[in-house]
């Protein structure tokens, strides 16, 4: 009877264990490497809108804050994007024929809104209320980014929700004055340790904030 | 439309089988659904856009809670309510604390009443033949009507409603009636007092509504009727009932609830007479 | 090792199995019926996913259902393929050999089942990968504290082991199957299951190693398993469930199903596949025993659960002890208490342990009666509450019926295709225990 397998049979089944092995290693380094990826996570990915607004221009270079647009995010659960009513108070004296602002001009003659694509967005199973959080003097900075530097807007941080939970567990290195929470640069902020560094933890006993209550299941997931 | 085509359809639609959907079709979708349905586990949703507002409401906050005070209709009663709105979207109804009636208490359908706004079936626009038309549409085909019922004095125009008590739908109904005389409104209400009506038909002559004043009462006798039960004055009767409990548990006055029933009712047990010789006496 | 005429003869019996099946027929028949009730746990589980835990009849308070009733039953009926196989193996009970190989085959499939009710009972069945701790985007892990992810280990901790038990075991007979194949098609798939053994004296050397290690993880697994499964309950504040005897009555319970069922696989498989040489009356007889022995320490579960419930005094155990006599599910009570003791009395008698047809029909009763069990354990505790406002009763549905006809089949169809292509007796090691004790019979 002719021999079913050759001599070197073993060494390709233990090779082949082998890449078996290897395979299912680098799959999972693979899917892993892609859910921390920008791909996933959409952080720096610029998303085709309607109006080419930049960021850049309006809050870096002209200064206007933050709530003159997103006006009810003191307030409200959502920040709100501007209506075109809004865009309109000024632009109703400036750049009043330009044609980059056409879509802004037409919603407002036909009554139809402008249809932006979203770029800071949760899943619908996270409940998020930002007039708590800037109540308390988390800045927009600290998950909206340097948006005086973004020409277009992108996602500037990944929302996993290790990333929530970071600041969760740990709020007090990343609060501010509640006044000042529209600015952009806190890179002066650690320059005068003596008063800064007990900001975070004196304002997390003034405002009873506890981290082991913030990371129960039921404040973000309701 | 011919005729024939409108009969053929009226046909089909009072054999109950669905327009649209067919047998194959269903079990094609109910295929498709189950070869699917793995794989809604995985992938994310897909983006919807942001619009926002081109004229913003004044002092609109988005995902802000807002209250309305409104009402809400049951068997025709309005249920005074405040509706909690959040982004424009009403998602509870509670009783509203500044009327007298319900003093910010509701019952259980009233709270279910705001269910029907989200109601899938909930007809968006005007149909014509089962199939949805502009309101433009609907106007002009209600001024053509008008035009001929003037003429026929309203003769083959049938109302139909549900209950109703808002004093201006029945005034503008009353003005429509003198209008068309020949008219006939219908209303439907299934589950309605009819027993109450015929009894205050033979009482008093004609169909009366009744407002218990529990509160007043030093005795209340109630013979099978379940006056705590669901219906519209559940709210203000339950009030004034436990008014009326607390009061003598103040040690003011004499109340005496009794009750003769054949069937089990929501009713409080305590302090209560019942009628001697077991259930089904009276 | 020399070749002796009954080794070649054990050999020859025991692979013309995988290679001639007898009852083609028969087996087809039975492979076209699992593979019915193999489609119904596909219908069933669909639906499920498609509609949620909601389309069955568990609720507050009954939140447990047959789901876990079922997941119980599986994992004990697990635990005889266990005992038998590696505690047997260490305690050198050569008898083992003629019954290890299926009985460990049940056990996989058994454990197969038992892992899919939990995850099937999951709100979303599709994310049961949350219970593994593993690095992820939420730094979540597994509540430790919560009986969940105790199943999560407890199954695959028994799952893997009792895979690697099998296995390692089948090897050497996979080769003699290998050995005598006469298709080419044959040859390359049972050689590539083979791993390339070649019976070498190293070969041998090695795999004794691992096979009594093997043995050694897996005999604490015969007592842990069905352990942490009655700590689950008693992790619950639920009358009826914090009795201590909880973990012995258990495991017990478990090994008393397992044996009933291997009873009921070694009748069937002796007698259709003609292995009366093979698998005796002495097994038959010694099985028997097993069943009698394990029964009456499950039955000793019962009387401690009664009298702690009386010693105790503890009101609602009282209670509970009250509804499981005369309540809405005594008759789960009863039918545990009648099915698994009162024919189980007849194995007294040594007449009826030589009687083939009369040992599957008790084994079949103690099967039912062990599932009466699980059921009332569930039941008569989680129907009444404490509190009044929190009593309810439990009504399961059609479609939970449907997935347990289809659970019968996710065991049914890879066991059938177990006996038809794989050795399932263990050839080598009835040789084995034929050399040292020169008579298969243990004379």
């Amino acid at each position: 009877m002719a021999q079913i397998f050759t001599a070197s049979a073993d060494t390709r089944l233990r090779a082949a264990a082998l890449l078996g092995v290897v395979a299912l290693v680098m799959a999972l380094v693979v899917l892993g490497g892609y859910a921390d990826s920008s791909y996933a996570t959409l952080v720096g990915w610029v998303e085709h809108q309607p109006v080419p607004f930049s960021h850049q221009h309006h809050v870096g270079e002209l200064g206007i804050d933050c709530r003159y647009c997103h006006a009810a995010a003191e307030t409200g659960a959502h920040a709100g994007l501007p209506s075109t009513f809004t865009c309109m108070t000024c632009h109703s004296q400036v750049w009043t024929g330009a044609p980059m602002l056409a879509p802004v001009r037409a919603s407002l003659a036909s009554g139809k809104p402008l249809e932006w694509q979203r770029v800071a967005r949760l899943p619908d199973y996270v409940y998020f209320d930002h007039s708590i959080h800037l109540s308390r003097g988390v800045p927009c900075v600290t998950c909206h980014g340097r948006v005086d530097r973004m020409p277009l807007m992108s996602r500037a941080q990944p929302f996993q929700m290790q990333w929530c939970l970071d600041c969760h567990r740990n709020p007090a290195p990343h609060l501010r004055p509640p006044a000042e929470i529209t600015r952009m640069d806190w890179s002066n902020w650690d320059e005068e340790p003596g008063i800064h560094a007990v900001y975070g933890e004196l304002m997390t006993k003034v405002y009873g904030i506890e981290p082991a209550k913030l990371t129960q299941c039921n404040i973000c997931h309701r | 439309m011919t005729a024939d085509r409108q009969r053929e359809r009226w046909e089909r639609a009072a054999a109950g089988r669905p327009e649209g959907v067919d047998r194959r079709t269903l079990l094609k979708a109910m295929a498709a659904s189950l070869a699917l349905a793995g794989l809604s586990g995985c992938g994310a949703q897909a983006d919807e856009k942001a619009l926002p507002y081109v004229r913003e409401p004044e002092g609109f906050a988005d995902g802000a809670v807002r209250w309305y005070a409104t009402a809400a209709l049951f068997e025709g009663y309005a249920q005074p309510v405040l509706g909690k709105t959040v982004s424009g979207r009403p998602i509870k109804l509670e009783g509203n604390p500044d009327h007298p009636v319900c003093g910010g208490a509701t019952d259980a359908f009233t709270q279910a009443a705001l269910l029907g706004l989200y109601d899938p079936a909930r007809s968006q626009a005007p149909r014509r033949e089962g199939r949805p038309v502009a309101w433009s549409l609907f106007e002009r085909f209600a001024d053509d009507l008008a035009v001929r019922l003037d003429q026929e004095k309203g003769r083959g125009l049938r109302l139909l409603t549900g209950p109703l008590s808002s004093p201006t739908m029945l005034a503008q109904i009353a003005a429509m009636m003198r209008r068309w005389p020949q008219a006939r409104w219908h209303v439907s209400d299934p589950a309605g007092p009819a027993e109450w009506r015929r009894a205050s038909r033979q009482l008093f002559g004609r169909v009366l509504d009744r407002q218990p004043a529990f509160d007043a009462a030093e005795v209340v006798v109630s013979f099978d009727g379940d006056f705590l039960g669901p219906g519209p004055r559940q709210t203000p009767n339950a009030r004034k009932f436990a008014e009326a409990r607390r009061r003598r548990q103040a040690g003011k006055g004499f109340w005496r609830p009794s009750r003769c029933r054949r069937r089990p009712a929501l009713r409080p047990t305590g302090g209560w007479w019942q009628a001697p010789g077991g259930s089904a006496v009276c | 090792m020399s070749e002796t005429a009954s080794d070649t003869r054990i050999t020859a019996e025991i692979t013309r199995i995988p290679l001639h099946h007898p009852h083609m027929r028969n087996w087809w028949l039975l492979f076209g019926l699992s593979l019915l009730l193999l489609g119904c746990f596909f219908v069933a589980a669909g639906a499920l996913f498609l509609n949620g835990v909601g389309m069955w009849g568990n609720n507050i308070p009954v939140n447990w259902g047959l789901a876990i009733s079922h997941y119980v039953w599986f994992l004990g009926i697990g635990h005889a393929g266990t005992l038998i196989s590696a505690l047997l193996l260490i305690t050198n009970a050569h008898w083992r050999n003629s019954l290890n190989r299926f009985a460990e085959a049940m056990t996989l499939f058994a454990v197969v089942c038992a892992g899919l009710y939990p995850i099937l009972h999951l709100g979303r069945p599709w994310l049961f990968y949350w219970m593994a701790p593993y690095p992820n985007t939420m730094t979540l892990y597994p509540q430790f504290k919560s009986p969940l992810s105790w199943d999560f280990f407890a199954v695959l901790t028994y799952l893997t082991v009792s895979l690697l038990f099998w296995y390692i075991g089948i090897v050497p007979d996979l080769a003699s199957v290998r050995d005598r194949a006469k298709t080419r098609r044959a040859q390359v798939l049972y050689g590539l299951a083979a791993l390339g053994w070649r019976g070498s004296g190293r070969h041998w050397a090695r795999w004794q190693q691992a096979y009594r290690l093997t043995a050694a993880i897996a005999v604490p697994l015969v007592v842990s398993v069905h352990s942490e499964i009655s700590l689950l309950f008693a992790a619950g504040p639920i009358p009826g469930w914090t009795s201590t005897v909880f973990p012995a009555y258990f495991v017990m319970g478990a090994a008393f199903s397992g044996f009933a069922v291997v009873l009921m696989i070694a009748v069937t498989l002796r007698h259709a596949l003609s292995l009366r040489d093979i698998v005796t009356e002495r097994h038959l007889d010694l099985l028997a025993r097993f069943l009698l022995a394990t029964g009456l320490m499950t039955a000793y579960g019962y009387v401690y659960e009664v009298f702690d419930a009386l010693y105790g005094g503890e009101k609602q155990d009282l209670a509970t002890l009250h509804d499981r006599f005369t309540g809405l599910y005594a008759y789960s009570y009863w039918g545990a208490v009648i099915f698994n003791f009162v024919p189980l009395q007849l194995l007294w008698f040594r007449g009826i342990r030589a009687r083939p047809a009369v040992l599957f029909l008790i084994a079949t009763s103690v099967v039912v009666g062990m599932w009466y069990e699980r059921y009332m354990l569930l039941m008569t505790a989680l129907y009444r509450d404490y509190l009044v406002s929190s009593w309810g009763e439990y009504h399961a549905s059609l479609w939970e019926w449907l997935l347990f006809a289809g659970m019968i089949g996710v065991f049914l169809a890879p066991f059938l295709l177990f006996v038809r292509f794989l050795p399932v007796i263990s050839a080598f090691e009835v040789k084995e225990a034929l050399r040292e004790t020169g008579d298969l019979r243990h004379a």
